[in-house]
């Protein structure tokens, strides 16, 4: 497989220039890797959503030109919000051609330039028409899948709240997050509502931010296997269980079924909490907890923020560390591989292997990675 | 009075009497009616006054609708559809709680 070999994500949050968060995440994981521009035989770009947010078009060779890579080879990756974790399944098969030694991976987004309604609706476009039809949106559907979730289980939707908090704790020790201040279970249970019973703090933020990763054949953190799985578009068109994401499952298994590991052997996890209930949700269907027991790995905010059965999204998530939609997988992927070399900001002890899951859309196009530390 | 039914071939639904399924043009037959609808899931948005809901059709196809009272998870209800307008009735008893178990 595949191996990391440098990587940089820039801070998330808002950035007045694109072209500069961009150039910045490019030469951080180059240096990082100690390569030059020279070395690099193919750029993948990950962005879900420049049309919708900048004048930016021709994104791949936009990109190219700010990184000082013009004449390099160039593709963008658009997969939705799990662009960043397909770019690299992209590079990995890039990097099994006899002639490409070295490929740069980067992520980026800038989600700050459009006010929050027009935001949500561009992200709309993610969904199924008929339900666009509807005055759904992402929030609306994941709002469903809230309710569906917390009756079928008979949870208490405060375990909403508990995962806000710990992700904002976690994320104010990462000095890339967005949020950089913890938040009380007071503050969390009075936000406002967004989609029953998701509030404003259940969900992520929109995010500008950039991420890079270098892709070559020896370096510290291994990309042990990947696992890919699509579903129907709608939420409607679907026949599976409405509190879970089957392409979740498909992903992990095919991930878990070209591994050495098992679910048990990870020892941090970085999954797609764009909304609070996603992290019970996810753990469910990652497959490493039973059916409605993913509350249960979620601390209270009296409890250590990290389970000592499995850390999960140390960095603070989506949820806390922001979500510039293209950039989130690589950001996720950067985080593992802090943990596996053992300089994250709130690390693991002897993290050795880690897990990478990213959605794209609600509950589609999931990519799951797992990283390990080279032998 | 259920009205409402789904087509296997495309999953979407469709409605007796239409030649085939509205979505796909199947005509082979496979259109089901359903027996009876149970809702799945709710939520409202910020700023609106209705519920959108899931409901399940039967034992696959689900469909969305608007409610005006908030709707007990699990509770059956009856099916009317017009193309693509979908309308409960006999939702039952508004739910009470954040859970309704």
């Amino acid at each position: 497989m595949s191996a990391i070999t440098g990587a940089h994500a820039t801070r998330f949050g808002h950035h007045e220039d694109t072209a500069n968060m961009v150039q910045e995440a490019a030469q951080g994981a180059l240096n990082d890797a100690g390569l030059t521009r020279e070395d690099i035989d193919a750029l993948v770009v990950a962005n879900a959503a420049a049309e919708h947010f900048t004048p930016i078009g021709n994104v791949s060779v936009w990109t190219a030109t700010q990184t000082g890579l013009t004449g390099t080879p160039t593709l963008r990756i658009d997969t939705g919000p799990s662009s960043g974790l397909a770019s690299i399944w992209a590079a990995h098969a890039l990097a099994q051609q006899p002639h490409i030694e070295h490929v740069l991976c980067l992520g980026w987004e800038t989600m700050t330039t459009l006010p929050t309604p027009e935001a949500t609706q561009a992200l709309a476009r993610l969904m199924a028409q008929n339900e666009q039809r509807h005055h759904l949106t992402l929030p609306g559907l994941v709002g469903l899948l809230a309710s569906a979730y917390l009756d079928r289980y008979a949870i208490d939707p405060i375990v909403l709240d508990h995962a806000a908090v710990k992700a904002h704790r976690l994320a104010a020790n990462n000095p890339i997050a967005q949020f950089q201040d913890p938040i009380t279970i007071q503050e969390a249970q009075r936000s406002p509502i967004i989609a029953d019973p998701l509030r404003l703090y259940h969900c992520a933020p929109l995010t500008d931010g950039a991420a890079a990763i270098t892709i070559g054949s020896e370096g510290p953190v291994t990309i042990e296997a990947m696992g890919q799985a699509t579903d129907h578009l709608g939420f409607t068109q679907r026949r599976s269980a409405p509190e879970s994401f089957l392409a979740t499952r498909k992903a992990a298994r095919r991930a878990f079924e070209r591994s050495r590991h098992e679910p048990r052997d990870m020892d941090v996890i970085e999954l797609h909490d764009a909304f609070t209930i996603l992290e019970a949700v996810n753990l469910e269907d990652l497959g490493l907890v039973p059916e409605g027991e993913g509350p249960m790995l979620i601390p209270g905010p009296d409890e250590a923020p990290l389970s000592p059965e499995v850390a999960v999204n140390p960095s603070g998530g989506l949820k806390a560390r922001g979500h510039p939609i293209g950039a989130t997988g690589l950001a996720q992927v950067i985080e593992v591989v802090d943990q596996i070399q053992g300089k994250a900001a709130t690390q693991v002890p002897q993290a050795r292997v880690g897990l990478v899951h990213n959605i794209g859309g609600f509950g589609n196009n999931v990519h799951v990675a797992l990283l390990e530390a080279s032998a | 009075m259920i009205e409402a039914s789904w087509c296997e071939a495309c999953g979407r639904v469709a409605v007796p009497g239409e030649e085939g399924c509205l979505e796909c043009r199947d005509t082979t037959g496979t259109i089901q009616l359903a027996p009876s609808g149970r809702i799945l899931a709710r939520t409202r948005l910020r700023g609106s006054e209705t519920w959108i809901v899931l409901v399940m059709l039967g034992e696959g196809a689900r469909v969305l609708a608007t409610v005006d009272e908030k709707p007990r998870v699990g509770s059956p209800c009856e099916v009317h559809m017009d193309g693509e307008e979908v309308t409960l009735t006999n939702v039952g008893e508004p739910s009470t709680g954040p859970n309704d178990r």
